[in-house]
């Protein structure tokens, strides 16, 4: 899965704009294009949740010990663990 | 034609009850936070109660609702969830009810859909798979009054044409729009029919596949014993390694699991539940479309605003702080004077009845079984009110959701989640409603973590044993001009004990005995919003009946048990023997009140004398070398004994072993000198000194003193297996840690020379 995350990267055409949601500052909005870990209970919970591909999501904050952060979608605000955000794989809004 | 195996033996259609079925069944569902609870309690009002169905330990309230026309609907209250995709037990528990697989739940006559206004989109994902059940559904369009003052307008009628089934707007805590619901549900329950509505478009290889499918177990319906509906069929595709797969493979054999596998690739290239969530957002787009109109510039909401200060890194500390400090001050300081008045009440009454009966057996099951153990029930009540009161009212007003979002960084490094703190914390004031606060946790391997660990967290009942004890041989040193003391500190690391031995106990559960894949720690943090009062009382009130009724048994029959170990085989030897030294002083014709102090002198050591004759007692003479690693002496060792039903009834216990006789005020200076002077048996060695105390305390500290946490944990759990565990691997880690310290301060020679 890590190794096709890498690839996808790699083969992105502006590498500055496309990253992961983990990574995002606060305020900053952006739209998921990809998901990885298909098939796993984190997979599908953040289908359920709304997040999927071509979905606007923002970052609201994060927790004041670094993790969790939160994160706006349709809407309704979620907690997610970084490591969980690094699986969704967003393009930067400008 | 769902059904059809269950209504071989079930005559009544569903949809019209005949005598056999009294009252239609309806399913309350819908996402967490829509204010599913309240709507549930505005239609039943007290009319519910609890229950379990058989083999899991998830919760779900009935309750009856009378419709128009003396229609009687049965109304199920199922855990919030947000897709029939179950993975987790409450969901299961949802999907199974839904399909009528449930053991012990009736069959499902309609669906009543809860949405939050305010957030559709996510919540009709959940609709639209209801909508393909094949039941009657209505839906309800909660919080319609905060969704317009977003400048949210919904046009219901327009909904309703759009799905094909009843759309009600409402505000369940105002009671608004409860009577054109109900006409809808009984409207509903009449017809009959499923929603008429359009469907989410999926892809064609995809329908093929779960029409297939659908023949395929059709096929094997006499196996199976039943028929799948084509959404069951659905999701036995869709969720792969979920429990239908799992149920059917068990049935058909291996070979249907890898059938399935090449369906699934056949049905889509991309994975089918991205398949399935991109065809239902679509469809709710699309349902949406012509019935909702949003303001073009969404002000940010109030929710936006609060959580900018709420969990902002300074500010939102803070706030944190003082409402953890609030919350504790009030389980820990709040109750005490209701659990004063109760256990003083439970005294006065077995003085009165003990003043009435004659000595003897009878009168003292009586006073101290049975009375004692009601009043050792009743005592925690307040506590358990006032901590389910906080956790309702923050529940319910959002915070609870962003508590744990603070806390999650900390309790993740033990391999828990931010869920797990505020029954820890709870812990504090007392375990019996922190096992109960666990309930917020939904990862099952979670939520027994906490329950194991949190009795570790000192509650306010070790506090009077590690007072007497500290007070009577910790001397009294002060530094820093008077800050700190040395008494101040043993307390505050005896505390601290708690908390350093629960963190890698927790670590080691969850890498060993409760070992699994790490849950998401994927939330929604509500919007917030002002408690519901109804449903907050009913909360405390449920959580109060449910301790009093199920844990409160079995508190009493070990109190009988502890009142038996502690009072027979009772020998009439002791009696004679006093009744004759008792004459002999009064003989002696001594001044009243000499005469007086004479005698409840002698009263206290015949107490005395009965205990140590006593099974308990007998058991602290032969454990005595199991103890004397840790200082102990055989009356050290009874008391403990007598103290593992309940932990405190240690500071009474050794009052009457040690004759320290009953100190109040001024007394007890006299009295923690009496203690100090107490020798070993037989020699003029001093039994007590800093590192028994300290061995004592650390014990204390560590040890599963207390079956009222044990009984909550067996009620919680739903076996022995979890309080037998709880019990064996505190007392183990309790002894270890009483030899660590004694042998440790006894060879600093702390003990003196």
């Amino acid at each position: 899965m890590h190794s096709s995350n890498r690839t996808r990267d790699g083969r992105g055409h502006a590498p500055a704009r496309t990253t992961t949601l983990d990574k995002l500052a606060p305020g900053q909005r952006a739209v998921v294009q990809h998901i990885s870990g298909v098939g796993s209970l984190l997979y599908q919970r953040l289908l359920e949740m709304g997040v999927f591909e071509g979905v606007e999501v923002a970052v609201v904050c994060f927790a004041p010990l670094g993790d969790p952060m939160e994160v706006r979608v349709h809407g309704s605000h979620l907690c997610m663990r970084r490591a969980e955000a690094r699986s969704v794989q967003v393009e930067v809004c400008a | 034609m769902r059904r059809a195996a269950a209504a071989a033996d079930e005559p009544a259609v569903r949809g019209r009850p005949t005598e056999r079925r009294l009252a239609y069944s309806v399913a309350v569902v819908g996402n967490p936070n829509t204010g599913k609870s309240t709507l549930f309690n505005a239609l039943t009002g007290l009319r519910q109660h609890v229950g379990n169905y058989p083999g899991v330990t998830v919760e779900h309230k009935t309750g009856t609702l009378l419709l128009d026309g003396g229609t009687r609907v049965e109304l199920i209250d199922l855990p919030g969830t947000y897709s029939l995709a179950a993975r987790s037990p409450d969901e299961m528990i949802v999907a199974d009810v839904l399909v009528g697989r449930q053991p012990g739940a009736a069959p499902v006559d309609a669906v009543l859909a809860i949405a939050d206004a305010g957030n559709l989109e996510r919540n009709f994902y959940l609709i639209s798979q209801l909508c393909e059940l094949g039941l009657p559904v209505v839906v309800a369009l909660n919080m319609m009054d905060v969704a317009a003052r977003q400048g949210v307008r919904i046009d219901t009628v327009k909904l309703a044409a759009a799905l094909g089934t009843p759309v009600i707007g409402i505000c369940a805590n105002k009671g608004a729009g409860l009577p054109q619901l109900r006409a809808a549900l009984r409207q509903a329950l009449q017809d009959g029919h499923a929603p008429t509505g359009v469907r989410p478009a999926f892809p064609p290889p995809m329908c093929h596949e779960v029409d297939a499918l659908l023949e395929e177990l059709d096929r094997h319906a006499p196996a199976l014993k039943r028929r799948f509906s084509r959404m069951e069929a659905l999701r036995t595709l869709v969720d792969g390694g979920g429990c239908g797969e799992r149920w059917v493979g068990s049935v058909i054999g291996d070979g249907f699991c890898q059938d399935l596998e090449a369906r699934r690739r056949r049905a889509s290239r991309i994975p089918l539940a991205a398949e399935e969530v991109r065809a239902r957002y679509a469809w709710a787009k699309q349902v949406l479309a012509g019935a909702v109109e949003r303001p073009a510039h969404v002000p940010p909401a109030g929710s936006n605003a609060i959580d900018r200060v709420l969990t902002h890194r300074f500010a939102g500390t803070v706030v944190f702080v003082a409402v953890m400090l609030l919350l504790f001050q009030s389980i820990f300081r709040g109750a005490q004077p209701l659990m004063g008045f109760i256990s003083g009440a439970f005294d006065s009454v077995a003085a009165f009845v003990g003043g009435h009966m004659a000595d003897g057996a009878l009168k003292s099951l009586l006073c101290k079984g049975v009375i004692g153990g009601l009043g050792g029930v009743l005592v925690f009540l307040p506590q358990i009110c006032v901590l389910f009161l906080f956790i309702a009212v923050l529940e319910d007003c959002g915070y609870m959701a962003r508590a744990a979002f603070l806390m999650d960084r900390l309790l993740a490094c033990v391999g828990l989640s931010g869920k797990s703190f505020i029954p820890m914390l709870a812990g504090f004031a007392c375990a019996v409603p922190a096992v109960m606060a666990t309930r917020t946790i939904e990862n099952r391997r979670d939520r027994l973590t906490t329950i194991l660990i949190t009795p570790l967290v000192s509650c306010s009942a070790r506090l009077p044993v590690y007072a007497i004890l500290i007070a009577a041989f910790i001397p009294d040193r002060a530094y820093v001009g008077g800050w700190l003391t040395l008494r101040g500190l043993t307390l505050f690391a005896l505390y601290c004990l708690g908390i350093v031995v629960a963190a890698p106990v927790a670590w080691l559960l969850k890498k060993t005995l409760l070992r699994g894949e790490t849950p998401p720690f994927l939330m929604e943090l509500p919007s917030y919003r002002i408690p519901d009062w109804r449903s907050v009382a009913l909360r405390v009130y449920d959580r109060g009946k449910a301790f009093t009724v199920r844990a409160g048994t079995v508190i009493i029959a070990v109190s009988v048990v502890v009142w038996a170990l502690s009072y027979f085989p009772h020998p009439p030897r002791i009696a004679s023997q006093y009744e004759a030294e008792r004459n002999a002083v009064i003989a002696a014709g001594l001044p009243p009140d000499k005469l007086a102090r004479a005698v409840s002198a002698l009263n206290r050591e015949e107490t005395g004398a009965y205990l140590g004759q006593s099974c308990f007692g007998r058991m602290g003479r032969a454990l005595e070398p199991v103890c004397k690693p840790l200082g102990w002496d055989w009356r050290i060792t009874m008391s403990v004994l007598a103290s593992f039903p309940a932990r405190e009834v240690i500071v009474a216990t050794l009052g009457t072993v040690f004759d320290l006789g009953g100190g109040k005020g001024g007394e007890l200076q006299r009295r923690h000198e009496a203690l100090a002077n107490v020798t070993w048996s037989g020699s003029n060695r001093r039994l007590f000194n800093v590192p028994v105390a300290l061995s004592i305390m650390v014990f204390f500290a560590l040890c599963s003193q207390c079956a009222a946490t044990l009984a909550t944990i067996r009620r919680e759990t739903n076996s022995w297996r979890w309080p037998l565990f709880s019990f064996t691997y505190m007392t183990l880690l309790a002894y270890v840690g009483a030899l660590i310290t004694y042998q440790t301060t006894m060879a600093l020679r702390w003990g003196g020379v």
